[in-house]
């Protein structure tokens, strides 16, 4: 069932209840403005109602710096294209 | 959350459930088993460089590194500690250890870091070498723990490393062992 007609008024971003609930159930392609336009009336942002654009598998921390020794940084970033090529296979 | 002090008997109760749970009966244990049977973690092992082990943690699953440029034995007991700290220590999204302080065992001045770092030791050396095994192998009854052959049998048997076998040996069975203390603290080689 769609989540976000609960939140939002349909007509308030010039799109039909059906609309929306195609859009959020993916049976429906968004516009880019929409997505904007969804955003605003939910109160949040762009970003946070897209996916994850890294692979979900893919076991990275927030941030590595210097201080992160080479041994571990090579770990992450084979650990990074592993999950990457195993996402794009699948 | 910062500990105050090692939680010894916590510790071995969670390695005593595991080993009831996959059913060991005898050593060597089959700590990659175990650790792999638990559906949040995953295993990988890979050149560290100068690293023994790794832990990443994401959205409550866990990836552990281990260095696999190292020997089998001390491979077993980087997965046995790197494993303590994905079920004993919360929080830190990505850990390393450059390798382990085995013997590091003064509960005294000890820092936060130190305590969980002693934590994880002594888990390995409870799963690897269980209590129990120990007491039921009639080689400790009689071990010298200056007869070198004898505790490299043992450490054979258990796939741990001699330095390894001769701490826990000297933990359990105290001053009977002696040679272990001499030199401090050491790796886990």
């Amino acid at each position: 069932m769609s989540e976000v007609v609960k939140y939002i008024n349909p007509h308030q971003i010039g799109l039909s209840r059906t609309s929306v609930t195609n859009i959020e159930s993916g049976k429906q392609a968004v516009l880019l403005h929409q997505v904007y336009d969804i955003a605003r009336a939910l109160d949040t942002t762009v970003q946070a109602l897209l996916p994850d654009d890294k692979p979900a598998s893919a076991m990275q921390p927030s941030s590595v710096d210097d201080s992160v020794p080479e041994g571990v940084r090579k770990f992450l970033s084979e650990e990074l294209a592993a999950a990457t090529r195993k996402a794009r296979n699948q | 959350m910062s500990l105050a002090r090692p939680r010894y008997s916590r510790v071995e109760r969670l390695t005593d459930e595991l080993l009831a749970k996959h059913r060991v009966k005898a050593p060597p244990v089959p700590v990659e088993a175990i650790v792999r049977a638990d559906e949040g973690v995953s295993v990988r092992y890979s050149d560290l460089k100068d690293i023994s082990g790794l832990v990443v943690r994401k959205g409550g699953n866990a990836l552990i590194g281990v260095n696999r440029m190292h020997s089998t034995v001390r491979r077993r007991f980087t997965l046995a500690h790197e494993f303590a700290h994905v079920l004993l220590h919360e929080g830190a999204e990505l850990r390393f250890d450059k390798h382990f302080r085995v013997n590091l065992r003064s509960d005294l001045s000890s820092t936060g870091t130190d305590i969980e770092e002693i934590e994880a030791n002594f888990f390995a050396a409870c799963l690897l070498m269980p209590r129990r095994f120990l007491d039921d192998d009639e080689r400790t009854l009689t071990i010298e723990i200056e007869d070198a052959m004898a505790v490299r049998e043992l450490a054979r048997t258990y796939a741990v490393s001699v330095q390894a076998m001769s701490w826990r040996l000297s933990n359990l069975y105290g001053r009977r062992s002696t040679h272990v203390n001499q030199r401090g603290r050491f790796a886990a080689a």
